[in-house]
């Protein structure tokens, strides 16, 4: 469903970010990659939806590729940022509204609006409140209501839980693994090595735009991820 | 998917304090200048009639034929609120059998049409920029700067905002964002602009001296459609520019720079380059030319040979005046119908060859004036005051327009001149009052009536007062008629074509540029 194959991305100022990346989440899958700043993470998201232009090798999201075929590849894939910004001045149904129309889909009644809005956790008074109100995990639950009501196969997260309390963290998870269970793709970047193990089906360290290492959740179950990450960060 | 960006952008800006500021400033302005405007064109109008009574009065007056001077009044257009057109133009154009009507006069001087660069408006072309503030100045200043505001931000701000990822991570590409917030933005100005035409219309409906007919609303509405395809061009360009900028503040400064160049730099600054690119010494030679027909005519006038003419001690020898005397013989009276005989041919032909003089300095002029409006066309601003003042008649071909209708009229009249000027009515009526002949039983009689009425009697009796006019039936009248909409449209369609490019090749532009536009 996502899929890279030789992925590279070298900047007009010379940066390698990415360098040949392979990788292919299936259907019912969530891919973890984990890195430090400036690893490439971000890059590759940004690829995925033609944001930028790669330099070589192919972004493909169910089978089409994102270059040549932007438009048509984004419709399968629903993207959440690490600081899901929205119009203020709309309200959270205003804004759920514009983009779910945007992403094709039609003639959505406010009660299947403020359905998806339950369903991410958003409390019933935010509703119909100005977004310039909401905090930042409201904000994220929001972005994830546009991802599900896009009803894409594929969702790309570039390090959604940044930021977010310790509860807000585990309701967003909590939201993911349901979506997983829906059959949903999901490549999601981030910092956070213990949420990583504890959602990931298979985890990918990436270093100075290379993917240094790949292991399911099976290779790591008697593993330590934080020590093999920081094994992974020191060596070379 | 466009139409919902567009309708976003709508409700965004909308809600926008700028806009609200913008809707103030632009209804204020429009309210106060089109009030002031809409004052003045009644005003104008009442002139206008005034003035038309005043010389149709003047004409009935008329006692000899040679004296005749129709003026043709331009009635002033109601669409003069949106361009007054040049300031200086003339409300009136004179049609005499001494003078053939042009479009620069020299009684008016070439200053009439602010052609020739020695016109009464301010030397500094920055200063003539401001001279003239009509609703179209309003548009294409007050309103291109609220469309730089509305869109300096449309993309830094989105990437800023960080919300223009999300926006084209759904099924919406670059070009369709771009459509959207250039139609939402359009959609916004027009808001304003509505506004503005609705206060013109309401306050022309409530003044209790104006009227108007289909024809005016029609203007109207063709004005409107020319600010909205201006807006379009100034928008499309303001967009252009803001995709080269990747801060919102940078994009404000540059943007403002580019609306300073457009609205003023460009118009202005063309004009005073032109005034250097005009062809030196035409008016000079003009001048010299006149000096040389009128040369020609006095010496043509010194060949008479007026031994053979018999006595006249009274002889005119002014080319451009109609001759009227009464208190003459006669034999005078014969004498001078014969020397007429001779001179007025001439001064008709003088006329002839004076316009002529006069018609190619002004073929001159228009061909700089060509070349300074393509200089100065570029600029969006330019090029709609053209196509209002084209629709409003307010421009100078329209007057040119008139006068050419005037010339035509003017043959009309000479043909029912010509054979009035052999005739003693061409120059006097002393046949139609023989009291007012210098003979001597009346020389007594008005001795007589010196010394017991006083000089104020026989002043009375030689005055033209008591001459009755001329019957004047049957000379056609002046139906001199302004540009009908068919020409007025005609006259805008080359500006409006115009500004339709380059509105089209800014929209290209942008939508090249978009592609490429940074996100991060």
């Amino acid at each position: 469903m996502i899929q890279a194959i030789d992925l590279t991305k070298r900047y007009e100022d010379g940066l390698l970010a990415l360098d040949h990346l392979n990788i292919n989440i299936l259907p019912g899958q969530i891919y973890c990659l984990l890195g430090a700043n400036g690893a490439g993470k971000t890059t590759t998201i940004n690829l995925f939806f033609n944001f930028i232009e790669p330099t070589s090798g192919t972004a493909l999201l169910n089978g089409k590729d994102c270059t040549k075929e932007p438009l048509l590849a984004k419709q399968f894939a629903a993207y959440v940022s690490e600081n899901v910004m929205l119009y203020g001045n709309f309200t959270a149904r205003q804004n759920l509204d514009f983009f779910t129309k945007l992403s094709g889909r039609k003639n959505l009644g406010k009660e299947e609006y403020y359905m998806v809005m339950r369903q991410v956790g958003l409390p019933e008074r935010a509703f119909e409140q100005r977004v310039k109100t909401f905090s930042k995990g409201m904000r994220q639950k929001l972005g994830i209501a546009i991802a599900i009501l896009k009803q894409s196969p594929a969702l790309l997260l570039d390090e959604p839980t940044s930021g977010l309390d310790p509860k807000a963290g585990a309701e967003f998870v909590e939201l993911l693994l349901r979506l997983r269970g829906e059959g949903k793709a999901i490549l999601m970047s981030t910092h956070d090595v213990f949420r990583a193990k504890e959602i990931a089906d298979v985890i990918g360290i990436m270093k100075e735009g290379v993917l240094i290492m790949e292991k399911t959740k099976e290779d790591l179950k008697y593993e330590d991820l934080e020590k093999l990450y920081l094994k992974y960060m020191e060596v070379s | 998917m466009i139409w919902h960006i567009t309708r976003k952008e709508l409700l965004v800006n909308l809600q926008s304090l700028r806009f609200l500021i913008g809707l103030v400033v632009s209804a204020l302005m429009m309210g106060i200048v089109g009030y002031v405007l809409v004052e003045d064109y009644a005003a104008r109008v009442q002139k206008y009639i005034a003035d038309v009574q005043e010389h149709r009065e003047a004409l009935a007056q008329t006692k000899v034929y040679s004296t005749i001077a129709v003026v043709v009044d331009i009635p002033p257009s109601p669409l003069s609120v949106f361009s007054r057109g040049s300031q200086d133009l003339p409300t009136a154009v004179q049609v005499s059998p001494y003078h053939v009507p042009s479009l620069i006069d020299e009684a008016g001087g070439s200053a009439s049409i602010g052609l020739s660069g020695t016109s009464s408006q301010p030397s500094n072309p920055l200063l003539r920029m401001f001279t003239s503030i009509d609703l179209g100045f309003v548009i294409s200043t007050i309103l291109s700067l609220f469309a730089v505001l509305l869109v300096f931000d449309s993309f830094s701000g989105e990437r800023e905002q960080g919300t223009l990822k999300l926006l084209l991570s759904s099924s919406a590409g670059r070009s369709h964002l771009l459509a959207g917030k250039y139609l939402g933005a359009l959609l916004t100005l027009a808001i304003p602009l509505t506004v503005g035409f609705l206060e013109v219309m309401i306050l022309w409906a409530l003044h209790p001296a104006l009227s108007f007919d289909a024809s005016v609303w029609a203007g109207v509405g063709l004005v409107y459609l020319a600010s909205l395809l201006f807006l379009s061009g100034f928008l499309a360009l303001a967009m252009f520019l803001s995709l080269y900028a990747k801060e919102s503040s940078s994009c404000l400064m540059y943007l403002l720079l580019a609306w300073v160049t457009v609205a003023v730099v460009i118009p202005a600054g063309g004009g005073f380059v032109a005034e250097y690119l005009r062809p030196l010494g035409l008016r000079e030679n003009m001048l010299s030319e006149s000096e040389r027909a009128s040369t020609e005519f006095m010496k043509a006038l010194g060949r008479i040979d007026y031994r053979q003419i018999g006595p006249w001690n009274n002889v005119s020898t002014n080319p451009f005046e109609g001759e009227s005397f009464l208190g003459i013989t006669q034999e005078e009276a014969y004498n001078r119908l014969a020397y007429n005989q001779k001179v007025v041919p001439m001064k008709f032909q003088f006329a002839e060859d004076r316009f002529r003089v006069v018609e190619s300095y002004a073929r001159a002029l228009r061909s700089w004036g060509r070349t300074r409006d393509n200089l100065i066309r570029p600029s969006l601003c330019v090029a709609y005051d053209n196509i209002v003042k084209a629709v409003a008649g307010t421009d100078v071909d329209s007057f040119d327009d008139v006068v050419r209708k005037a010339r035509l009229y003017r043959d009309m009249m000479m043909a029912y001149l010509r054979p009035r000027s052999g005739t003693p009515a061409w120059f006097t009526r002393v046949f139609d009052y023989p009291d007012v002949q210098p003979t001597e039983s009346n020389q007594k009689y008005w001795q007589s009536l010196i010394e017991k009425q006083g000089e104020q009697a026989v002043e009375k009796i030689l005055s033209w007062d008591r001459v009755s006019p001329l019957d004047l039936s049957a000379m056609p009248s002046p139906a001199v008629g302004m540009r009908g909409a068919a020409e007025r449209v005609e006259g805008a369609l080359p500006d409006a074509l115009f500004l339709f490019a380059l509105c089209l090749l800014f929209l290209v532009l942008s939508i090249l540029r978009v592609r490429h536009y940074p996100l991060n």
